[in-house]
C-alpha cells in the first residue's frame, strides 16, 4: 500500500454483522448472503448495510526554507510598535492621562501620526509626544466603562491598540505575590530565620535562552585526567644529576616544565601546565585543567527565521585549499618572494627573468 | 545566519470542513467511460478520532491527530464494483479583485480579494495571516485550469485602497495599505512574486484582475482510498472448503454453512439417468434464494 493510497476490500465475510436472520419455527436461522444480495436485499432493493466504516490516516508535509539567524532583529511585536499606557488618580478620578509608549526610535515609524480616541464620543485627539509626556482627558462624572484607542497612521497602514478603563478611577488593590514571612521575636529583635512563610518560589522556572549557558551547569575549568606515556625525559638536564626537583627546564626561552617531586612511589612533574605522575610500576597518569570550555563556549541560541533575508542573494564565492606559490625548485636556488624584491639585483635575479631589466646604456 | 530547510511530516488535524471528498465509481476494472463522479459531504462522513484516557491528551476534546474515521454511506456504496475516494483539501473558488502594490512598499506585489466574493463558509479564513501557506491556482477565461502552475500565499492582511500621485501629476494610481480591520479587502502576497536578479523585468505572474482562482488549504496531503465491493474473498473459499456441510438424503438438499453455522449455500443434488436407468449425470444445482431453512445446522444436529 502506498503512502497516499488506501485499499479496502469489502466482502460478506468482513460485514458478517449484517447477515440476514430468518425465523424458522421459532429458531433464528442465519443466512449467509453474497454481496449482491447484501447490497440489494433491503426494502425497495436498497442495501442491507447500514454504513461501512474504515479508518484512514491523513498527514501533512511541511517544509520551511529560509535564512535562519540566532537573532532576528527585524521583527517587532505589535505592542512595541504601537502601544500606550494610561493613568489616573483618586483625587481626580475622572481625569485620565495617556502616555504614548510606541517605539519612537524606529526609522520606519518616523512618519507616524498618533491619535487617541477616548471612547466617549469626543473628537479624536492627536498626540505628538512620547512617554513620559502625556495628554489628559476629563470624562463625564458617571460610573462607566470606556475604551481608549491609540491609532497609529503611517504609509505602512493603520494600527490600532485599544484598552478598557473604568471611570471613576479607584485604587487598585495590590496583590502581594511574594507572600508573607513570619519571624519570631527574640529579646527586642527578630530571629533572622523566618519561623514560617507561605510562599516558596522554586526558582527553576527560568526558561530564557540567555540563562542556558554552560556556567550554570559546569564549573570551569574542570579536571581532565587519564593514562599516558612518560615524558620525564623531556625534563632531563645536562650533566649529573640528570633529574632535579624544582629546577625548571627552559625551551625556546620559556619554561617548558619542572620536576616537583621524586620519591620511591612516583615522580611528579609538570610540562606546559600538564601534571604528570610516573609510578614505579611504569604507568603514567596526567592531570590537566580544562581550557577549551568556558561559559562563553556553550550558549544556547534560538533559531529564528529571518524573513527579510529571503530575497538576499549571496555573491558567488570560490573557496579552495590549493595555493600556488613561487618557491624553491632546487636546493641551490635562492628562495625569493615577490614582496622581497626591493633592489635592482633582486629584480634581475627574480624568477628566471620575470622582470625585463635592460641596461639602457649598453643598449644605446 | 545560514540558509536552512526544516521540514516534517506530521499527523494532520484538519477539520472535516476543510476537506473535499470526491467519489468515483466503476463497476469493473474494464476500460470504460461509465464511471460515476460525485461529491460526498466530508463533514458528514469524515470524523477525527479524539484522545481518551488511554491515549493521553484531553479526553474527548483534543484531536488525536492523523487518524480519521471514514463512513461509507450505504446508499452510495450499494453495488459491487470499485469505489475510489479522492480526499483532498477543500477548494475555495473566488475571483481576483485587483493586483496591486503597497503604497509604502511599491515592490511588494500582491492580489486583492474581495471577501464578499468568497463562499460564505470559507470567509472565516480570510483574516490577517489566515491564508498563509494556502495554494493559489488560476483559471483561463474559458474556464480551463492553467496546468502545472501555482503560487503560495506568504501573507494576508486587510487592506484599503489609497490614491497615490504619480510623477505625472495628472496620473493617479490606486495602491493599497494595510489596515487593522473593518475592511472587506484582503491583500495576499504570493511566492514567488519578485523578479529574478538576472532578469529584473521578468515579473512572475501572480494573476490578473477579474481572473478566477482556486485557493486551496495545505492542511494535509491528498489521499485516495479505494474500496472494492466484492462478491467473495479468500474467506469465502475457506468456508466452502472447511465449513460444516449437510446432505439431506431424503430430498437431496446439500447445504454448506459458514464458520458461524449460518446457511452459506444450498444445492439440489440429483442424478440424470436414461430410459435404461443408466446413470448419465450427477448434478449439483444451486438453489439460489430458495433456501430451505429447515436445513439449518442447529435443527439438524441437535
Amino acid at each position: 500500500m502506498s503512502q497516499d493510497t488506501y485499499r479496502f476490500i469489502v466482502s460478506p465475510e468482513n460485514i458478517k454483522g449484517d447477515l440476514s436472520v430468518v425465523n424458522y419455527s421459532g429458531t433464528p436461522v442465519g443466512v449467509y448472503s453474497a454481496m449482491t444480495q447484501v447490497v440489494s436485499s433491503g426494502p425497495n432493493g436498497t442495501s442491507l448495510l447500514t454504513n461501512l466504516s474504515v479508518p484512514i490516516l491523513l498527514r501533512q508535509t511541511a517544509v520551511d526554507v529560509g535564512y535562519y539567524s540566532p537573532f532576528d532583529g527585524a521583527v517587532l511585536q505589535k505592542d512595541v510598535v504601537t502601544n500606550f499606557i494610561f493613568s489616573s488618580t483618586t483625587s481626580n478620578p475622572y481625569v485620565w492621562n495617556v502616555y504614548n509608549t510606541s517605539d519612537e526610535f524606529q526609522k520606519f515609524l518616523e512618519l507616524s501620526v498618533y491619535r487617541v480616541d477616548w471612547g466617549d464620543g469626543s473628537p479624536k485627539q492627536t498626540i505628538t509626544g512620547y512617554t513620559p509626556n502625556s495628554i489628559s482627558h476629563t470624562y463625564p462624572t458617571a460610573t462607566k466603562q470606556y475604551t481608549i484607542t491609540l491609532e497609529q497612521t503611517n504609509p505602512w497602514g493603520i494600527t490600532k491598540v485599544s484598552k478598557t478603563i473604568n471611570v471613576p478611577f479607584t485604587d487598585v488593590v495590590v496583590y502581594n505575590p511574594n507572600g508573607q514571612a513570619f519571624f519570631a521575636p527574640s529579646t527586642g529583635n527578630w530571629i533572622g530565620t523566618p519561623v514560617s512563610y507561605d510562599y516558596i518560589f522554586s526558582g527553576d522556572a527560568v526558561n530564557e535562552v540567555s540563562a542556558q549557558t554552560s556556567n550554570n551547569y559546569v564549573t570551569v575549568p574542570f579536571t581532565v585526567s587519564g593514562n599516558t606515556k612518560s615524558r620525564i625525559n623531556e625534563l632531563a638536564l645536562y650533566g649529573s644529576p640528570k633529574f632535579q626537583v624544582g629546577v625548571p627546564v627552559i625551551s625556546y626561552g620559556q619554561i617548558w616544565g619542572a620536576i616537583s617531586d621524586i620519591n620511591p612511589v612516583y615522580t611528579a612533574y609538570t610540562i606546559t601546565g600538564v601534571h604528570y605522575y610516573d609510578y614505579n610500576d611504569g604507568t603514567t597518569i596526567f592531570f590537566q585543567q580544562s581550557s577549551g570550555l568556558t561559559s562563553n563556549n556553550l550558549t544556547a541560541q534560538p533559531i529564528t527565521k529571518d524573513e527579510v533575508l529571503l530575497k538576499v542573494i549571496d555573491q558567488a564565492q570560490v573557496q579552495t585549499n590549493v595555493f600556488v606559490e613561487r618557491g624553491k625548485n632546487s636546493a641551490y636556488e635562492r628562495v625569493m618572494r615577490l614582496g622581497e624584491v626591493d633592489n635592482l639585483g633582486d629584480m634581475i635575479n627574480y624568477g628566471y627573468g620575470f622582470f625585463n631589466v635592460v641596461n639602457k646604456e649598453r643598449t644605446n | 545566519m545560514a540558509i536552512g530547510s526544516y521540514g516534517t511530516i506530521r499527523p494532520s488535524d484538519v477539520s472535516p470542513a476543510d476537506v473535499d471528498i470526491i467519489m468515483n465509481y466503476t463497476p469493473t476494472r474494464d476500460v470504460t467511460d461509465q464511471f460515476v463522479l460525485t461529491k460526498l459531504d466530508a463533514q458528514t462522513i469524515l470524523r477525527p478520532y479524539f484522545a481518551n484516557s488511554e491515549t493521553g491528551g484531553n479526553d474527548g476534546v483534543e484531536v488525536l491527530g492523523g487518524l480519521y474515521n471514514l463512513t461509507l454511506p450505504a446508499n452510495q456504496f450499494n453495488a459491487l464494483g470499485i469505489y475510489t475516494l479522492y480526499i483532498r483539501p477543500a477548494e475555495i473558488r473566488t475571483v481576483i479583485s485587483d493586483c496591486g502594490v503597497l503604497s509604502a512598499l511599491p515592490n511588494v506585489k500582491g492580489i486583492i480579494i474581495d471577501i464578499s466574493d468568497v463562499p460564505t463558509q470559507y470567509q472565516n479564513k480570510f483574516v490577517p495571516q489566515g491564508l498563509v501557506g494556502f495554494r493559489v491556482e488560476y483559471l483561463n477565461p474559458d474556464g480551463s485550469k492553467i496546468p502545472n502552475f501555482f503560487r503560495v500565499v506568504t501573507s494576508s492582511f486587510f487592506c484599503e485602497p489609497v490614491t497615490t500621485n504619480e510623477v505625472n501629476v495628472t496620473q493617479k494610481a490606486v495602491r493599497y495599505r494595510y489596515v487593522d480591520g473593518d475592511s472587506n479587502l484582503i491583500f495576499l502576497t504570493l511566492s514567488p512574486s519578485s523578479s529574478p536578479t538576472n532578469k529584473p523585468n521578468a515579473t512572475p505572474f501572480i494573476g490578473q484582475p477579474d481572473q478566477d482562482i482556486i485557493i486551496t488549504n495545505t492542511f494535509f496531503n491528498p489521499v485516495s482510498v479505494e474500496i472494492e465491493m466484492v462478491e467473495y474473498d479468500i474467506s469465502s473459499l475457506a468456508i466452502a472448503l472447511y465449513g460444516n456441510q449437510t446432505k439431506s438424503i431424503d430430498d437431496g438438499i446439500y447445504t454448506i454453512y459458514d464458520s458461524n453455522d449460518n446457511i452459506y449455500r444450498q444445492y439440489n443434488l440429483y442424478e440424470i439417468r436414461d430410459q435404461f436407468n443408466a446413470l448419465l449425470y450427477e448434478v449439483r444445482q444451486s438453489r439460489g434464494n430458495n433456501i430451505d431453512f429447515s436445513k439449518n445446522f442447529t435443527n439438524i444436529t441437535s
